[in-house]
């Protein structure tokens, strides 16, 4: 399995992904994953069955990160190379364009078949293609759907999207959701001490996690915090993440007059995460282009009650006024308003909460995705 | 002993798609070899002409790239890589091949991968180094195109430099062995070169030893 990002090296929701899709397959088949280094990481180490092999990608230098992540391919060819010659693999999986190169090369030295996952697309996240630094991404996306015996999508909106784009057959893909661990997710009573670090006991709590990059809409969130503050005065906006965005969204809230209100606490530890979505009253997930939406997801695991856009992936995920609440993408008021009628009624907050535990633990848990992607190995390559 | 009887060429250029000497030396290096009676194989890139043919009595692969957006060197050349590898590898499952001989840096990443799986001898050739070519040496460009290089070299079994100042800077730059790198004039003496190729796999102990 190639990945450039692992525990952990996070950027996005992908290293999670790997990281737990690896563990429950490792239960059925021997899995090597070839990652990015990280300071402080072990270069080879056994990971709940799976066996991780970091290599160093920092040695090259380069001018931008398209070259940086084409040269972090040709580190990671070398290590895959090293790898296979040392013992047979009967299968190569690649997750997303950045590991494209290393994984297509692989395929065409060893013979090994080639599936690969796509998790999100450049024409999504930028919502088109603008550049020719965009184009070449854009184009090794479409190249490794057309190199792979089968692609990977994580929800009905991407196999859609990336069917559309690149013209791949739909018998070629596969849908397998994003997963998640319930058992991970503390109860919410008991996370008090934490509380006081970021609101007062009064406030209610209205939580953001993810990156703070355009797609994500944060910006629409925060457009929402007056018409929810003059419903809910006494309310805390936690903004978790980091990303490009982070000044413009400062200010944002400035103009607004809401930042008094707004907590952007930059990059936290998973473990604080964890204890956040215990704390929150409402999680919302604001996004305007989501392949999937695995924060989401641990919202509901965690038992958070979300409010999210009826976009992508998360129109698949949320039962609306079941197990959350949707709004359309990128409009503050219907946030302001689903959020207001979450605040305001804790029958409707406790009712979704319950719901979408037991929807998380179900359909979403790891064991099974690894049961559907060995199905789809299997289609591969029989056993 | 293991004898030279089958070669695989990589360069980035080869006739009639010439952009400098690098063509012109791939040409005949690989005329002479298939006069010397070894089976050579050329794999070479040209976006206009992809397929297989067989010229002066040598089998030639033209691969294209498979992006067709040209953002930089540095990035054109990973991504060429498995192309040139997927053509590579179909010619060594095929007849088998005894040893790689690999022109300049563009061809190196393919080289190495291909050294490494299949367990052969490599050879590669230096008509220059990038401080040679470029005055800004320390632009972030530059410098990963020497990372490159150095890598390749590194990873080669002998390394064979056209001319003295360029085997210098890699003794001196990239640290490479001196014991590894002869010099050769393509231009005047191929004869050495193929003797750089005949002494790499007799001693070829296993590109994984």
């Amino acid at each position: 399995m190639l990945s450039w990002e692992y525990p952990p090296r996070k950027v996005g929701g992908l290293a999670t992904h790997v990281y737990e899709l690896s563990k429950a397959l490792a239960e059925k088949v021997e899995i090597h994953i070839v990652t990015c280094n990280f300071p402080g990481a072990l270069e080879l180490e056994r990971v709940g069955g799976a066996v991780v092999h970091r290599i160093n990608v920092y040695s090259a230098p380069s001018p931008d990160f398209l070259t940086w992540a084409m040269l972090m391919n040709a580190s990671l060819l070398r290590a895959g190379c090293k790898l296979i010659s040392e013992g047979r693999f009967d299968m190569i999986h690649c997750h997303d364009w950045l590991v494209a190169q290393a994984g297509v090369t692989l395929k065409h030295a060893t013979g090994t078949p080639l599936v690969a996952t796509i998790h999100s697309t450049e024409s999504g996240r930028r919502n088109g293609i603008h550049t020719d630094y965009q184009r070449v991404i854009n184009e090794i996306e479409g190249w490794l759907t057309y190199e792979a015996s089968r692609i990977v999508c994580c929800s009905w909106s991407m196999v859609n999207e990336v069917a559309g784009l690149f013209n791949v057959p739909r018998d070629k893909i596969w849908m397998i959701p994003n997963g998640v661990d319930p058992g991970i997710y503390r109860p919410r009573e008991i996370e008090q001490p934490l509380r006081a670090k970021y609101a007062d006991p009064s406030e209610k709590i209205v939580l953001y996690v993810g990156r703070l990059v355009p797609e994500k809409g944060v910006n629409v969130l925060i457009g929402a915090i007056p018409r929810i503050l003059s419903a809910h005065q006494n309310t805390k906006f936690i903004i978790v993440g980091e990303g490009y965005s982070r000044e413009m969204l400062s200010s944002l809230s400035k103009s607004l007059g809401v930042n008094r209100k707004v907590f952007f606490t930059g990059y936290v530890s998973d473990d604080e995460v964890k204890g956040l979505l215990g704390l929150a009253d409402v999680q919302v997930v604001p996004s305007i282009y989501e392949p999937f939406g695995i924060v989401c997801l641990e919202a509901m695991a965690s038992g958070a009650p979300v409010v999210a856009s009826d976009t992508g992936g998360l129109s698949e995920i949320v039962e609306d006024g079941v197990t959350g609440l949707k709004v359309p993408p990128n409009n503050s008021d219907a946030i302001a308003h689903a959020v207001n009628r979450l605040l305001s009624d804790s029958a409707l907050r406790e009712g979704v909460s319950k719901k979408a535990r037991e929807r998380a633990s179900g359909r979403f848990s790891w064991k099974a995705i690894a049961d559907l992607t060995t199905r789809m190995y299997d289609s591969v390559i029989p056993r | 002993m293991k004898a030279l009887k089958k070669i695989l060429v990589l360069t980035p250029e080869y006739p009639p798609r010439m952009l400098g000497d690098v063509s012109i030396n791939a040409h005949s290096v690989s005329r002479r070899l298939a006069r010397d009676g070894i089976l050579t194989s050329v794999v070479t890139f040209d976006d206009w002409r992809p397929g297989e043919t067989v010229e002066e009595g040598i089998r030639v692969s033209r691969i294209a790239s498979p992006i067709r957006t040209f953002y930089s060197i540095l990035t054109w050349t990973p991504l060429i890589t498995p192309e040139f590898v997927r053509a590579s590898s179909k010619i060594i499952r095929g007849e088998g091949i005894d040893l790689v001989l690999s022109f300049e840096w563009t061809t190196g990443i393919s080289a190495m991968t291909i050294r490494t799986i299949h367990d052969l001898p490599l050879v590669c050739t230096y008509h220059s180094v990038e401080c040679q070519r470029n005055p800004f040496r320390d632009s972030p460009i530059s410098q990963g195109i020497s990372y490159l290089e150095r890598e390749v070299a590194n990873a080669a079994e002998l390394v064979a430099a056209t001319n003295e100042d360029t085997a210098k800077l890699l003794r001196d730059e990239y640290g490479i062995s001196a014991a590894k790198i002869a010099v050769t004039r393509l231009d005047e003496d191929i004869s050495s070169l193929i003797s750089i190729c005949r002494q790499a796999v007799e001693g070829h102990e296993g590109a994984n030893a």
